[in-house]
């Protein structure tokens, strides 16, 4: 059960997981090599190519990264619940004989975790190439990299709120929405956060695992007690 | 034989709409209940709240004796469900779909769904995106009936089959009836199909259970009489349980529920050149039914109600 289930979601979530990675991929490789033929930013003007390059502080990486991560994350969200109710397969899935807790957890679990990976090996690659001495002419310490990951690991909020949007009844554009709303604001808040006097602190981790913790609380009430109909 | 469906006035609002309106129900072992109304009557409404899917307003609904909105998972799996328009995962193969669904249940008969299988000429290998949507139909059947559930609770299986699909599916669920037992709620517009299978329905009208009662009831019940007159038809004194009545030409078309002796007597004093009293089969008295004034629908829900028909 616990397999079925999981390939199925990662069946499902596949076809944005290898579009995200063509995008960190182009990403990536305009951080580290600009004048690339693959770097498609060149074609839409958007080089921003930087002399004064520094990794993680100063480069054309990071900005662009935690934009695209967020867009990942509210397309993996949507995905998973709103691609059931378009697909009108919900009556379906939650027949299974299967606790709804233990469906939607199911969900989250392959989500988040295929999420998280696709969007840490960018991150990754990024880290070590700047961690490579020769690669750039600028310092580089490992606790430059933290407030990166601590976007990387906020940008699950955004997941989560756009999870609990696909699976929130009312309208888009009144209280369906505000769960996605409230977490990019909550993530802009943790990012900026981490981003400034605090660089290198750990703690926003701490303020990022409350809230996925309390957006998943949501999402098995509302799971649970929301019609499907 | 002991009810495996129970509902204690169940209710549903969609906002002020009120969908289902205080649905008392009771379906013994062993019925094959059809469960009857136009677009938008209900009968999808009552059905997800039996499963669970959809939550009431108010009332309860139970299950195999335990409530609908709290259905432990190994009750989920005694009980089969087919939902409007047989949603499954269309990027599947049928061998997939096959593998996903049995993996959530300790009881399958795989010899059954290879039957089912064989019988409608479905390779496990074909894509469920590009089955027509009776062969989709039919997967979801043999997925439902390999879980070798105690209930059957199907929501319009055949809409939008064509004739002969539907007469195929129809006799594939009738040797499922046969088989022990079995307790099957489906939902229909279909009214051939029902009268072929059911032998209890109940009739929504406007979210409220207007009959419940044997089919073979419900045909005799509804009657409709003919009183022919010389010249313009008269005033139509009150009359119970009467449905509709149309004047056509120097014709007074009636539709009654249980006529009897006092029916009669009323339509005699009007003094009628000639009186015709007409059987329906279960669509035209459906039809007939339905149609009325809506509201004032006289409600008949056993067979002692209209006992001198």
């Amino acid at each position: 059960m616990f397999r079925s289930m999981a390939l199925k979601e990662l069946r499902e979530v596949r076809v944005i997981a290898v579009v995200a990675m063509i995008i960190y991929g182009i990403i990536t490789i305009a951080a580290i090599d600009p004048r690339s033929p693959l770097n498609l930013f060149n074609y839409l003007g958007m080089s921003g190519s930087r002399i004064d390059s520094i990794p993680f502080v100063q480069d054309n990486f990071v900005g662009k990264f935690y934009f695209f991560a967020a867009l990942v994350a509210i397309a993996f969200g949507l995905w998973q619940t709103f691609g059931e109710t378009v697909r009108g397969t919900y009556p379906f899935l939650l027949h299974r004989p299967a606790s709804r807790r233990w469906l939607m957890g199911m969900k989250l679990f392959v989500g988040s975790a295929v999420y998280l990976i696709a969007t840490a090996v960018p991150l990754l690659i990024y880290s070590f190439w700047a961690a490579t001495p020769g690669n750039h002419a600028s310092p580089f310490e490992w606790s430059m990299t933290v407030s990166s990951w601590v976007a990387w690991s906020a940008m699950t909020i955004i997941y989560f709120g756009a999870f609990l949007t696909g699976i929130m009844p009312g309208r888009w554009y009144q209280s369906r929405f505000l769960p996605l709303a409230a977490a990019i604001f909550a993530v802009f808040v943790v990012v900026a956060t981490a981003n400034s006097g605090l660089n290198g602190s750990l703690w926003p981790c701490w303020i990022i695992l409350a809230v996925d913790v309390w957006i998943i609380t949501m999402i098995f009430f509302v799971a649970q007690s929301h019609d499907y109909t | 034989m002991p009810d495996v469906i129970v509902t204690h006035g169940l209710t549903k609002y969609y906002g002020a709409y009120c969908a289902l309106d205080s649905l008392d129900l009771r379906i013994a072992q062993g019925t094959v209940y059809g469960l009857l109304g136009r677009n938008g009557a209900g009968k999808t409404t009552a059905i997800k709240m039996l499963l669970g899917i959809s939550h009431p307003s108010y009332g309860r609904a139970e299950v195999l004796g335990e409530d609908s909105a709290q259905l432990r998972p190994q009750t989920r799996a005694r009980i089969a469900y087919l939902a409007e328009g047989h949603p499954l995962y269309g990027w599947m193969t049928i061998g997939q779909a096959v593998k996903f669904t049995r993996s959530f249940y300790d009881r399958w008969n795989q010899q059954l769904l290879g039957q089912i299988l064989d019988h409608f000429e479905l390779s496990p290998k074909r894509r469920i995106r590009r089955l027509s949507r009776g062969q989709r139909a039919q997967v979801a059947l043999a997925l439902a009936v390999a879980t070798d559930p105690e209930v059957l609770i199907l929501d319009d299986p055949t809409l939008g089959l064509d004739t002969v699909v539907r007469r195929d599916f129809l006799e594939s669920l009738i040797q499922i009836i046969q088989r022990r037992g079995r307790t099957i709620l489906f939902s229909s517009h279909i009214l051939g199909d029902v009268e072929r299978v059911a032998d209890r329905i109940g009739v929504l009208v406007d979210g409220v259970l207007r009959v419940d009662c044997p089919t073979d009831h419900f045909k005799q019940s509804v009657r409709k009489v003919v009183l022919e007159f010389e010249g313009p038809p008269p005033e139509l004194p009150p009359c119970p349980r009467l449905v509709n009545c149309r004047p056509v030409g120097h014709n007074l078309e009636l539709v009654v529920v249980g006529l009897n002796g006092e029916h009669r007597q009323l339509f005699d004093s009007l003094q009628p050149r000639r009186t015709e009293e007409i059987e329906f089969n279960l669509e035209d008295a459906f039809i007939e039914y339905t149609i009325g004034p809506r509201r004032g629908l006289p409600i008949f829900s056993t067979e002692e109600e209209v006992a001198d028909v």
